[in-house]
């Protein structure tokens, strides 16, 4: 096995899976198989798609959602007795599986995730471990033999045979220093070249159009299909895994799908079909489904760039809105019931005066969802949604309900569900908006040297809502933008920030969430070795609660000693 | 220039029926540059924001020429076809042309003589009274600049070649525009060279105007108008006739002439700012505000018709609001073709003569798709309650709002009004009076609201700044008691009532089903001459909106509403009772004991539900009457009995006594100190307030006024103008909330007085009582401007609370009673003053004692040290050295004397 791997490297593509048809789908069929599905939105839309290929293929699955590393292992521990077969979506390629899950011979493990980077014994493991997510250059995985050198295991048994006898011998013989030394200086280049590898975590391609790729290789793709995998790629750019330009690149590269699906209609095509679209669209919170006042207000780059936790800002937002020509009745209205002239001139009279108030970006080619004649449904839309509902903090809703609930968000029949996503997802943004407000009103992001630090108060009346890593990172990227539009010094811009909220649970622990800084291009994020060294350095027990490690559950009193640890050693 | 050029102004309809009428044409268009040029030379001197505002004012421009141009038009196509070639007549008139002359200078020899010409015409502004803008070159009417137009298209030509001219000097205009030239304003004004020289100076005034501190005052008032989307932009008079004088002048004598022109010039300003607004509103409207002359309605003559004219009174009562026909279209009936628009004006029905398609005479149909409608509604204002003089009806006045001012105001609003004083000629009235009279109406332009919240929000940033850091003092809230009514002599525990009533608390309303209220309703009930009717005149001033009643003049129906045939609809309409009336704000009656019993219950539900219910002539209604109420009432029989229980005191129910939060007992006792301070502060008080005094003088003998023995003694007074913004402010700005109260020192407190009023039997307890306790907390709480209801104001509530309590009580009962709550009536009352309450007690035994031994005349009343000693300890105070030291000691004229352990009072 080692060596068809050797050939991969060798080759310049280190692919496992070269033809995902055969060597994965092929391989799930006839068998029973266990999914088990990270809590986020890209990963559903995953399972959503794989699930549609299964029950056309009457293949027999077992779908488990899982939190975070403690409850894969649990998970996997508890299920895999009765499969052969489990597939991982968007968990686990960070952490070392057949070390952690430690699997039985004859289960075989296949990985489709989009965290970065890749545990590099997940790469190059004889079999067990197959990554069905293509492994690109642009990954970076050290070669093979910068990793692994054939001779390890001989000189080593050599070592410890030989150990007590040919000790005095081999001192004094030059070639075997010679190794020696050789082999000290591999392995701190080795060392290194780990260390550089898994410095940041960060998100390649995501799974979602991974498995639409796989439903089209098959000649099984629906419009239906393509609309999962777009929110999921949506999700990547709205959660802030992947950086602008590559949403726009793989975006331009599935708009040629959207529109096949377009040309294919024709006048006997119902209007109830599912139509999707590409176009500009402005990057507003749910705009669409609430009033354009409100969703100027809670969209973080507007109320950043006009600093609406000011008196001023708000005077501001007005005078936009009334340079626009929108009267303010309108525009606090819901978005469906305003003028019908002036709905259709909102986008091209924001585009118009984007750039004279600075706000870059606020138009976004977006795909839309267009089903019988009612408002298209914005991917954006969906995705605010489902992780509304995933991170649900109705403490009567388990964890798993929230995971279904958001899976069946994605399903068209259920509209209800999602209309009930989208008000959460309303409340979600008040709120956010809220916190960041009262933050920066008490003056409490405080810089400590090498990055920023804020805590969200035990009393603050919502800290229930921040409990969860979605909704914490979101109010963190939140946090840091507004700090840094209402700073005077540029430095702010170069500073992570680091924010913790107490666990609802009475556990007396606290979630802890780092975000890059403002002026770093790639969402590439270093907290994740960071908290783990942090950790290690004074001893403290931290939980991973996600997979890239930025985000840990920390014990609050441990929580000073973290961050001073953590001071000391970005410093 | 007027003597360069001494034509005489013609008439523009001269002109136009003159044989030079071919002239038009040409003098069309050279108006048409004059007034573009005119605006783009406006913005060399004045720093646009941008250029579009100037293209689109030179547009509209041109537009409104067009428009003013219309009665030419008629014969405009027709002209072409008048014209006949007749060389003979076809060359301009010799004797008005002088281009041959002009047209033979050199270049730098024209120059220079402009330059010459221009000297001197600066210099002659100078001297005219040197307040004209400099560089108005020209200052011909339109129908002169006909005659120039060679010299006009040179200027044009400069324009073009850079400008070798100053900018002031390209800006073409009328420099003495007040000069009328034997017009009356009116028709000076609707000319159209003053009506464009109007119309550029209000813009460039709007445009350049800036105030001392540096900001572009109008801009940002646009600017901040249009972030709310309102179109009433306000002006203030004061700063026109400043900068616009001309303006002023007219402004006043032709209102409604004026004001078009301004709002038009107003609405180019702001699409120039927002190129869109005309999407978010169709009109802007100037606002004229401070007109400095107040007319009453009283004193409105016939000379005030059609001007401006400011008044102010009490809004009684308001139609719906209605559309009024404001550009109206017209169907023919035979042909169907839409005749219009015409704009319709506020007094004359427009009638189309005959249909242009068909020629029929009509009868013609409003076409109500494409007619334009405006907001319409007519109020009635009637002179304030407290302006009309002594016997004389209040009168009033009809004014009619449109557009935005429309439901700005209520009824029961006190207004100002600023507005046209119009009149319109009724037939009805004519058959009444049996020759012509006119109705008058005021078509109002501008009101303001002289509430509460308007108070608040014209608190400027000095104001504030005063008012937080008044807040910092910590003896604020003693300060303010010092400070209410700080005429009348003593009476804190009323004056703290008061003050917290003024402050009020806070309203909550769960679940928006029903309302809990946050005024406090206060009683005084007291022997005759203690200043009860002096507090609520005091309040009358100070307060936000009181209403003064006396309980004998006061109705049932008049305190709560009554229903009446509105004479302009003829239909049944509610009036406003002095409890609606007062609406936010304090009811006040007098007398309340002479009240008849069924008046007296009408008001229960005001007092406690906040609202009024009506259900009278098919008009069922709840009205609100957010209101404090504060009455005073004289015991029966005229004096105060101590030794009976209050509700035996006074003839008032239980139910309403109930509702009183606090119950003021005023006691008229003697006290031979306390009479000859109070004597004392009534003469000074006299002296000082002299009508001829000088505030020095009044500064000076403040001093020597003797201060009332207490704790508020020593204290600042803070001026009541800006005592009354600090109400203002915490009332409208600070909503303190319930936080961590001491719920069980409430439990307890009330338990408590239930226990002793069920044994005593004076007042009932009830629920209301905790509330009250509530209310009083958070309204100590706004004294402080505090976010937090603080340990603090609960112990003040109590105090309050139980010092009403126990004063309602017999005589018998009182000092135990006050034994046992003594620990809550400590409350912020320091040490002294406790031991001064003691003394004042033991001398005032020992008085008594020394009258009945050795008869009434005594020089001094002396007490052992010890009989004090042993009270104090009792609420353990146990040293007594700074209190024979203190201020207080001796203010009340107490010695102590050191070795024979005596206290002495000299009488």
């Amino acid at each position: 096995m080692q060596a068809v791997v050797w050939l991969c490297i060798s080759q310049g593509i280190s692919m496992l899976i070269n033809d995902i048809k055969k060597d994965f789908y092929q391989q799930l069929l006839d068998q029973r198989i266990l999914l088990l599905v990270h809590c986020d939105v890209d990963a559903i839309c995953t399972s959503a798609i794989l699930q549609e290929l299964f029950r056309g293929d009457h293949v027999l699955y077992t779908l488990i959602p899982i939190k975070g590393p403690d409850d894969l292992r649990q998970s996997f521990k508890d299920n895999v007795g009765l499969v052969r077969l489990v597939v991982l979506i968007n968990c686990g390629i960070s952490m070392d599986l057949v070390a952690e899950l430690d699997p039985p011979d004859d289960v075989i493990i296949f990985v489709i995730d989009s965290q970065r980077p890749m545990d590099v014994n997940n790469v190059y493991n004889d079999g067990q471990v197959r990554i069905v997510t293509p492994v690109t250059a642009e990954d970076g995985v050290p070669p093979f033999s910068d990793l692994y050198r054939s001779d390890d295991s001989d000189s080593d048994s050599d070592a410890g045979e030989s150990e007590s006898g040919g000790e005095k011998r081999r001192r004094y013989d030059a070639a075997f220093l010679a190794r020696r030394q050789d082999r000290r200086r591999w392995e701190e280049r080795r060392d290194r070249l780990l260390a550089e590898y898994s410095q940041f975590s960060m998100y390649g391609d995501c799974s979602a159009l991974l498995a639409y790729d796989l439903a089209l290789r098959m000649s099984r793709d629906t419009s239906q299909l393509l609309w999962y995998g777009l929110v999921g790629l949506t999700e990547q750019l709205l959660l802030r895994k992947v950086e602008h330009q590559r949403y726009v690149l793989s975006a331009g590269h599935y708009q040629g799908q959207v529109a096949r699906y377009g040309h294919q209609r024709d006048e006997t095509t119902s209007a109830d079909c599912l139509r999707l679209a590409f176009e500009q669209d402005l990057n507003l919170v749910l705009y669409r489904h609430w009033s354009l006042f409100d969703s100027l207000r809670f969209t973080p780059l507007v109320a950043c760039q006009f600093k609406l936790f000011t008196f001023k800002g708000e005077k501001r937002l007005q005078e936009f809105l009334a340079e626009l020509g929108l009267p303010l009745v309108q525009c606090r209205q819901k978005f469906a019931s305003m003028d019908m002239a002036l709905r259709g001139q909102v986008r091209d009279l924001i585009q118009a005066k984007a750039e004279k108030y600075l706000l870059d970006g606020v138009l976004y080619g977006a795909f839309q969802a267009r089903l019988g004649f009612r408002q298209p449904l914005a991917a954006a839309d969906v995705v605010h949604a489902m992780v509304a509902l995933l991170e649900n903090p109705d403490p009567h809703r388990s964890a798993d309900d929230c995971f279904m609930d958001a899976l069946s968000a994605l399903d068209r029949r259920q509209e209800p569900l999602l209309r009930r996503g989208i008000g959460l997802a309303e409340k979600l943004a008040q709120v956010t908006c809220a916190t960041v407000q009262s933050l920066l009103d008490m003056h409490q992001v405080i810089s400590v040297g090498a990055f920023l630090y804020a805590t969200v108060s035990d009393g603050e009346p919502n800290s229930h809502f921040f409990a969860r890593p979605h909704c914490l990172t979101a109010l963190a990227h939140f946090v840091l933008r507004a700090h840094v539009a209402g700073e005077r010094s540029k430095r702010s811009r170069q500073l992570p920030l680091i924010l913790t909220t107490p666990l609802g649970r009475d556990g007396g622990a606290c979630l802890v969430v780092g975000v890059p800084p403002l002026s770093e291009q790639s969402p590439r994020n270093l907290f994740g070795k960071a908290f783990e060294k942090a950790a290690q350095r004074i001893r403290a027990n931290i939980t991973p609660r996600s997979f890239d490690g930025s985000v840990v559950e920390v014990q609050v009193d441990d929580r000073t000693r973290f961050v001073d640890a953590l001071v000391s050693l970005l410093a | 220039m007027s003597d360069m050029n001494p034509d005489s102004p013609t008439s523009p309809s001269a002109v136009l029926s003159s044989p030079e009428s071919r002239a038009t044409p040409s003098s069309r268009l050279g108006r048409r540059r004059r007034v573009s040029r005119g605006s783009t030379t406006g913005s060399l001197d004045a720093p646009f924001e941008d250029d579009q505002s100037v293209g689109a004012a030179a547009d509209l421009d041109l537009d409104r020429d067009e428009e003013e141009e219309d009665g030419e038009e008629l014969f405009g196509d027709a002209m072409e076809n008048d014209y006949r070639p007749i060389s003979g007549l076809d060359r301009y008139e010799p004797d008005m042309l002088d281009d041959s002359e002009v047209d033979a200078m050199s270049e730098t020899g024209r120059r220079a003589a402009e330059a010459a010409m221009r000297k001197r015409d600066r210099d002659e502004g100078r001297t005219a009274g040197g307040r004209m803008r400099r560089g108005l070159l020209y200052d011909e009417s339109d129908e002169e600049e006909e005659d120039r137009p060679s010299r006009r298209r040179r200027l044009a030509e400069q324009a073009a070649e850079g400008g070798a001219e100053g900018p002031e000097d390209q800006l073409e205009s009328i420099e003495n525009l007040e000069d009328l030239r034997g017009h009356t304003v009116t028709q000076w004004v609707t000319k159209l060279g003053p009506r464009t020289e109007i119309y550029n100076r209000f813009k460039n005034f709007l445009r350049t105007y800036v105030d001392e501190k540096g900001h572009k005052l109008y801009m940002e008032k646009i600017r901040q108008m249009c972030e709310e989307n309102r179109s009433s932009l306000n002006v203030d008079y004061n700063v026109i006739a400043l900068k616009e004088w001309v303006l002023a002048l007219f402004l006043p004598e032709a209102p409604t002439e004026m004001l078009a022109i301004l709002d038009q010039a107003a609405k180019d300003v702001v699409l120039g700012l927002f190129p869109q607004y005309e999407r978010i509103s169709k009109e802007i409207h100037v606002r004229i505000t401070d007109l400095p002359l107040m007319e009453d309605i009283r004193s409105l003559r016939q000379l005030h018709l059609n001007q401006l004219i400011r008044t102010s009174g009490v809004i009684t009562a308001a139609t719906g609001i209605l559309p009024q026909l404001s550009v109206i279209k017209f169907d023919c009936n035979k042909c169907s073709y839409v005749l219009g628009p015409y704009v319709q004006g506020q007094s004359n029905e427009i009638k189309p003569g005959s249909c242009p398609e068909c020629q029929s005479n009509g009868p013609f149909q409003v076409n109500t798709e494409e007619t334009v409608y405006q907001n319409y509604q007519r109020v009635t204002i009637q002179e304030s309650p407290g302006r009309v003089a002594a016997g004389r009806l209040p009168r009033s006045k009809d004014a009619i709002l449109l557009g935005d001012l429309c439901d700005t105001c209520k009824p029961g609003d006190e207004i100002e009004l600023t507005g046209v004083y119009t009149h319109s000629y009724e037939g009805s009235l004519n058959t009444k009076q049996g020759f012509p009279v006119f109705a008058t109406v005021i078509m109002a332009n501008h009101i303001l609201k002289k509430d509460d919240a308007a108070l608040a929000r014209t608190l400027t940033d000095e104001d504030v700044r005063a008012i937080t850091s008044l807040s910092k003092d910590p003896r604020i809230a003693e300060r303010i008691v010092a400070s209410i009514a700080p005429s009348i002599y003593g009476h804190e525990d009323i004056k703290r009532a008061l003050a917290l009533a003024m402050f009020g608390g806070v309203s909550k309303n769960p679940g928006q089903k029903h309302r809990v209220r946050g005024d406090l309703n206060i009683l005084l009930c007291g022997d005759p001459g203690t200043a009860k009717s002096q507090f609520l005149k005091y309040l009358e001033k100070i307060a936000p909106r009181a209403v003064f009643t006396t309980g004998q003049g006061a109705s049932a129906v008049g305190l709560t509403a009554y229903v009446q045939r509105s004479p302009v609809t003829k239909e049944w309409t509610l009036e406003a009772g002095a409890l609606v009336l007062a609406d936010k704000g304090f009811c006040l009656i007098d007398e309340f004991d002479k009240m008849s019993d069924q008046d007296r219950t009408s008001i229960h539900e005001a007092m406690e539900q906040q609202s009024i219910s009506i259900s009278k002539a098919g008009i069922v209604t709840s009205l609100q009457a957010r209101c404090s109420v504060v009455a005073a009432a004289n015991p029966i029989g005229g004096r105060y009995d101590p030794s009976m229980t209050f509700a035996d005191n006074v003839d008032l129910t239980e139910p309403i006594l109930s509702r009183f939060d606090v119950l003021c007992v005023v006691r008229d006792t003697v006290d031979a100190v306390q009479d000859e301070r109070l004597a004392r502060f009534v003469v000074g008080s006299h002296v000082k307030n002299h009508p001829l005094n000088t505030e020095d003088e009044e500064q000076q003998q403040q001093d020597d006024m003797p201060q009332s023995g207490t704790n508020l003694a020593g204290l600042e007074k803070i001026p009541q103008d800006l005592l009354k913004k600090y109400i203002a402010y915490a009332r409208n700005r600070v909503n303190p909330k319930l936080n961590q109260m001491d719920q069980d020192k409430v439990a307890k407190m009330y338990s408590d007085l239930r226990k002793e009023s069920m044994a005593t039997g004076s007042i009932p307890i009830t629920v209301r009582h905790i509330e009250s306790v509530i209310r009083m907390a958070e309204a100590h709480a706004k004294m402080y401007l505090r976010d937090y209801v603080q340990e603090d104001d609960v112990n003040m509530a109590i105090r309050v609370m139980l010092e009403s309590f126990i004063d309602t009580q017999k005589y018998s009962v009182m000092r135990s009673m006050r034994r046992n709550f003594s620990r809550y009536l400590a409350f912020k009352r320091d040490n002294n003053e406790l031991l001064l309450f003691i003394l004042r007690q033991l001398i005032h035994d020992q008085a008594v004692y020394q009258r009945n031994r050795y008869g009434t005349e005594q020089e001094t009343v002396e007490v052992s040290e010890k009989d004090l000693a042993d009270r104090a300890r009792q609420i353990n105070i146990h040293n007594l050295q700074p209190f024979f030291t203190s201020q207080l000691f001796s203010a009340n004229s107490y010695r102590y004397d050191d070795k024979r352990k005596m206290i002495a009072q000299s009488i």
